[in-house]
Formats: structure tokens, C-alpha cells, sequence
């Protein structure tokens, strides 16, 4: 016990420790995209929280989470303004997930979450380097109810699910308009494998006894 | 052994009766050939922290989805959860899935963290929103 860290040592900075580690990643690539991904994550890469909150103007803006950049969808170059967002409609550009500041004040001790802003942070955890794609799902409400509502063009939705093919699914659910909770759901690949089903990815697991004498 | 889990900051008697539900309806739409039915999936209340206010429950869902992220490794095994085969408790065990609440790293973290993880999602935001302003003007 006496080598074992605090109690908040391990959830420490878990924000913005995620995509610290998301930097290191980025060994493969050459010296300039990595001067290039560090100066976009110098903000993410604060670590004192001083910062007051009483710049009320910056609730003007938008934080747009761009689904095009694989490794890092929240950057500095996917925060629009309103104007940058009216502007790229009218281009005819696709606006992505947004979320607005107003949502903001949503974080401070005493409001509560809307279900933006558990859109904004799931989102934002599922960039996260310890995130794996192929071994987890993750919904919030807002999607859980399209996907568990929606009755019109179900069957094309349906092609897009795969939570059988997951050890683990995570739902954030809203119960009653005034709760949050997790729902998580194990293994449930294993209801597949029972089925006799093959697993939808490309790489399936083959059941085998390995027999390895020396 | 697939299960559900609600981690529920504000646990009732009826924590999960309805989300179990939903969702093995959800579950059961998207694979009508597998026949789900609840049993299939049993649903466990694992005795996660809990709140002492009305409105924590949104950031402590968000760390709860943040520890199952780094735990996404473990083998949930039968003996992991500390059931039997029939899901009921083992007797050394005290609930289902208290050992992983209790003991791991993963979820070690307390009330005190909330009022942090606010402040760092806050700032994150605020950066953001810096950043723009700089880059426009």
C-alpha cells in the first residue's frame, strides 16, 4: 500500500493529461507536423487552472469538434465563431458538432449538465489515447434515443451499429430530465460469439489451443 | 460474462429497472435474432461514489465513463464481478463489482475531484475560446 499513489494522482489533470499523451503519439510523424501538433495542444497543455472566468466575451464563440483530423479532433483550428459558422453555411461547408459557450456557465459548482455539453465531453473522450475503438462504444442520451427512436431508415442505422462486436459499450443516460447516469454494458461480444456469429470486424478472434512445447 | 452496469452517483432503490429495460429493448431491435431478454444481460449496481448534491451527477457520469475507459483491458470475468455463475454474490465478496469501485486505481477518486474537473473542463473551454479570438484578430 505504501507504494500506491493518492487518491487523485491516477484522475489527476484527466483532461488535459489525455492529450498530453496524444503528443507523444505523434513520434511517427515528421519533425515539422510535430512542432505543427505541439503548437496546436500548447493549450492543452496547461496544467495550473488560473485562469478566472470572467471573460465574459469569449461566450461568443463556438467550439466546433471537427470530425476530420482521425487523431485529434479538438483543436484551436476547429473553434468558429458564430459569424465563421453563418459564413460556412453559406459556403455550403459542413459545420460539425458544436458546442456553444453558453453551455459554459453549465460548468460551475451548483448547474448541471445539459446534454451538449456530455456530447462535447464524450466526444472529447473518445480522443483520448487510452480510448480503443474497436474495443469500446460510447452514447450519450441524445444518440441513444436516436438510435433506440428512430423507426424511419432504421435498418441503414442499424448497418451502423455494432455493439455486439464490443467488450464494452458506454451509455450516458438522463433519467427523468434531472439525472445523469452510466450505464455500461460487458462483453457483449460473447452473445455473439454464443450465436455463432462472426464478429463484424476485420480482424475476428479465433477460438484455438495453442500447444507450445519446448 | 456480459452484464450491464449502472453506475448511478445517486442510487435508489430503483436505479436501473428502467434503463435495464430500454436498453435490452434497444439491444433486442438491433439483433431481433439473438432473443435478448433481461436475464441474459443481468444488471449490476456497482456501489460507485455518491453524491451530497443535486447536480454533480453529470461530471461524476463523465469521470465514472473515464475510469471504465482505462479499466477497458480487464478480463470482467465472473470472478472479477464476484458472482457466481448465476450472477448471485460470492460470499467472500461483498456486492457485485465493489472490488473494482473499491480497490482499483482506476476509480480512485473523490468528491474533492469534482470541483477540479469542473475548473480544468471550464479552462479547456476558455483556452479554446482564446485561441479563436487570437487567431481571428
Amino acid at each position: 500500500m505504501r507504494n500506491q499513489p493518492p487518491s487523485y494522482c491516477n484522475i489527476d489533470k484527466f483532461v488535459t493529461r489525455i492529450h498530453k499523451e496524444s503528443v507523444k503519439q505523434t513520434r511517427h510523424v515528421d519533425i515539422e507536423a510535430r512542432a505543427e501538433a505541439r503548437e496546436r495542444l500548447v493549450i492543452l497543455d496547461i496544467s495550473g487552472f488560473t485562469v478566472t472566468d470572467a471573460d465574459a466575451g469569449s461566450k461568443d464563440f463556438i467550439v466546433g469538434v471537427s470530425w476530420r483530423f482521425p487523431g485529434l479532433r479538438l483543436d484551436a483550428d476547429s473553434v468558429r465563431s458564430p459569424i465563421c459558422q453563418r459564413r460556412a453555411a453559406a459556403d455550403g461547408s459542413k459545420v460539425q458538432q458544436t458546442l456553444h459557450l453558453m453551455d459554459y456557465e453549465r460548468l460551475h459548482k451548483g448547474e448541471w449538465f445539459n446534454d451538449r455539453l456530455i456530447h462535447f465531453w464524450r466526444v472529447w473522450l473518445q480522443h483520448g489515447p487510452t480510448y480503443d475503438r474497436k474495443e469500446i462504444d460510447f452514447y450519450d442520451s441524445l444518440l441513444f434515443q436516436k438510435y433506440s427512436l428512430e423507426t424511419i431508415g432504421f435498418d441503414s442505422m442499424r448497418t451502423n451499429l455494432n455493439p455486439f462486436d464490443k467488450k464494452m459499450v458506454l451509455i450516458i443516460m438522463n433519467t427523468g430530465g434531472a439525472h445523469w447516469n452510466l450505464v455500461v454494458l460487458l462483453n457483449l461480444d460473447v452473445l455473439r460469439m454464443k450465436r455463432g456469429g462472426v464478429p463484424r470486424t476485420s480482424h475476428p478472434r479465433c477460438p484455438a489451443c495453442l500447444s507450445l512445447t519446448v | 460474462m456480459p452484464c450491464m452496469l449502472v453506475l448511478d452517483s445517486l442510487r435508489t432503490f430503483s436505479s436501473g429497472k428502467l434503463e435495464h429495460d430500454r436498453i435490452v429493448a434497444w439491444l433486442h431491435r438491433l439483433e431481433p435474432t439473438f432473443d435478448i431478454t433481461p436475464a441474459m444481460i443481468p444488471m449490476f449496481l456497482p456501489p460507485v461514489l455518491q453524491q451530497i448534491d443535486s447536480n454533480s451527477c453529470g461530471p461524476l457520469s463523465i469521470l465514472n465513463a473515464y475510469c471504465m475507459i482505462r479499466l477497458h483491458k480487464q478480463a470482467f470475468t465472473y470472478e472479477y464481478a464476484g458472482v457466481n455463475l448465476e450472477g448471485e454474490c460470492l460470499e467472500r465478496c461483498g456486492e457485485p463489482f465493489e472490488d473494482m469501485v473499491n480497490t482499483s486505481l482506476e476509480f480512485a477518486y473523490s468528491l474533492h475531484d469534482v470541483d477540479r474537473i469542473l475548473g480544468e473542463m471550464r479552462c479547456i473551454i476558455h483556452e479554446l475560446s482564446t485561441k479563436q479570438r487570437q487567431a481571428q484578430s
